[in-house]
């Protein structure tokens, strides 16, 4: 039917509204970005240490319907953890919640001066073997899963790796960052080259941390006109779409939202880790134990994304090599860094893979 | 009368298309030059004189808030840092001992249940 005249004025004049005011709405959404909610699902702090936080959130589930080893998620110490609950409704956390499973989280925190000494080792063999005996002693299982991501993923590896006698029942990695030879794709290695890049000079000049700031314009410089410009474009495109401008919104204020990195951290990833591969090649030393990724013998998934421009395939893949499981499964999911966890196509392909394989190998014995 | 088939001249969005367009070639063009050798070493370089630069006058911030603190008689930046990361090691001690006794009393809890 032909709209009226007057039909056609008024929704002419409503188009025209939305495109005069939309450089405002869309100025209205970075701002507002800073101040959104994120975080929201339910949950209380079981343990604290220096600036670490152990949460557990609250069950969706009844007990006798849920999986009975807990679920520990340990992210990078880069970056808030709240990209996995991001908005209700678009939350990895409260997913697994819904999936049945007991869900803990392991915040980093923000370092200060103070620690500027720690080491990346210390997050592996200091504070997680202590986080995974409260999640333990908190939730009455005799074993545990771990998830990490990125950073966090290279902290559970070391983990694993040095507590073979210990509580770990699965290892789920997310893009781990591991085999620095692989680095013909990785910008960081080229820019952190030791032809030119003095790492000793530049972190003792430091002055204890690595900012949040300098952080954050490194995993941006990546992808610079993406990040710097793209991304509010495309806040410009859905600025008429309510939720999606919110889902958007809370990336923005993860992406904005980083923690410093202790200076040794930075140095010893860049020595021992980005020049030395020391890991891959089991020349790492913990507290005088070297590290053998073979000892690792629990199942492991490892997940890559196939357009992660921050961790190239190549530094993740050779994981199935490496460990000694005979249980390894490798998924290549069509996503970014990201995007595999907070993007608008997790929740139909990352979170139900995650589900399905840890529900498989959660059943207590008998 | 209108006539439906026609196409209309959309000058927001033939502009739309060449921002696009701009925006596709300036994000090859810099990718291409951050992933060049001659960045990687200009970028290193800078970000180690900035730092070189920002800790010397951080240096001095410091000593002029070293000497006020200790002319006020209170504690100084770096004192602070050092207590702080005496409590850490304070607080991981502690935490060791809370494990050895959770471990204790597992073991004596046990050792009940079994007698």
């Amino acid at each position: 039917m032909a709209d009226t005249v007057g039909e056609r004025v008024f929704s002419g004049a409503g188009k025209a509204w939305r495109a005069t005011t939309r450089p405002f709405r869309t100025w209205r959404a970075v701002s507002e970005s800073f101040d959104l909610p994120v975080g929201l699902t339910p949950r209380e702090q079981v343990w604290a240490l220096n600036k670490t936080r152990l949460y557990r959130y609250v069950p969706r589930v009844p007990e006798e319907e849920r999986h009975p080893i807990p679920l520990l998620l340990v992210f990078a110490a880069i970056n808030r953890p709240f990209l996995l609950d991001m908005q209700p409704g678009n939350s990895f956390i409260e997913f697994m919640l819904d999936e049945g499973f007991d869900v803990y989280m392991l915040d980093w925190g923000e370092p200060g001066p103070e620690d500027a000494e720690m080491r990346l080792d210390d997050y592996g063999a200091e504070y997680l073997p202590r986080a995974v005996r409260r999640v333990l002693a908190d939730s009455g299982a005799e074993e545990v899963s771990m998830l990490g991501y990125c950073l966090g993923a290279l902290i559970t590896l070391l983990y694993a790796a040095l507590e073979t006698e210990g509580p770990l029942r699965n290892l789920i990695l997310l893009t781990p960052p591991l085999d620095m030879s692989h680095d013909e794709d990785s910008l960081f290695s080229a820019w952190l080259d030791k032809r030119w890049f003095d790492v000793d000079r530049f972190a003792t000049n430091l002055d204890g941390l690595l900012s949040s700031t300098a952080i954050e314009n490194g995993g941006k410089m990546l992808k610079a006109v993406a990040n710097y410009v793209g991304a509010y474009v495309n806040l410009w495109d859905r600025i008429d779409d309510p939720e999606s401008v919110r889902n958007w919104q809370a990336m923005h204020r993860w992406v904005h939202d980083g923690v410093p990195l202790p200076a040794q951290v930075f140095r010893q990833w860049v020595q021992d880790y980005l020049w030395s591969n020391a890991l891959v090649s089991g020349r790492h030393v913990v507290k005088g134990k070297p590290v053998r990724l073979s000892d690792i013998e629990v199942p492991v998934l490892n997940i890559l994304a196939k357009f992660d421009h921050i961790v190239p395939n190549g530094q993740s893949l050779p994981v199935a090599d490496l460990v000694g499981s005979d249980d390894v499964q490798t998924e290549i999911l069509s996503a970014g860094h990201i995007g595999i966890m907070a993007g608008h196509k997790a929740r139909h392909v990352l979170w139900p893979t995650l589900s399905a394989w840890l529900a498989a190998r959660s059943r207590t014995e008998g | 009368m209108r006539d439906d088939s026609q196409e209309h001249v959309d000058p927001l969005g033939m502009a739309r298309g060449v921002a696009d367009r701009v925006l596709a070639n300036a994000s090859t063009f810099v990718d291409e030059v951050v992933a060049s050798e001659g960045f990687s070493e200009s970028l290193a370089r800078g970000m180690q004189g900035v730092v070189t630069v920002t800790s010397a006058l951080r240096r001095r911030v410091n000593a002029v808030g070293d000497f006020a603190a200790e002319w006020l008689n209170i504690p100084t930046r770096r004192q602070l840092i050092d207590l702080a990361r005496r409590l850490n090691h304070l607080e991981l001690a502690v935490d060791d001992v809370d494990a050895k006794a959770a471990e204790v009393l597992r073991l004596l809890a046990e050792e009940a249940d079994d007698g």
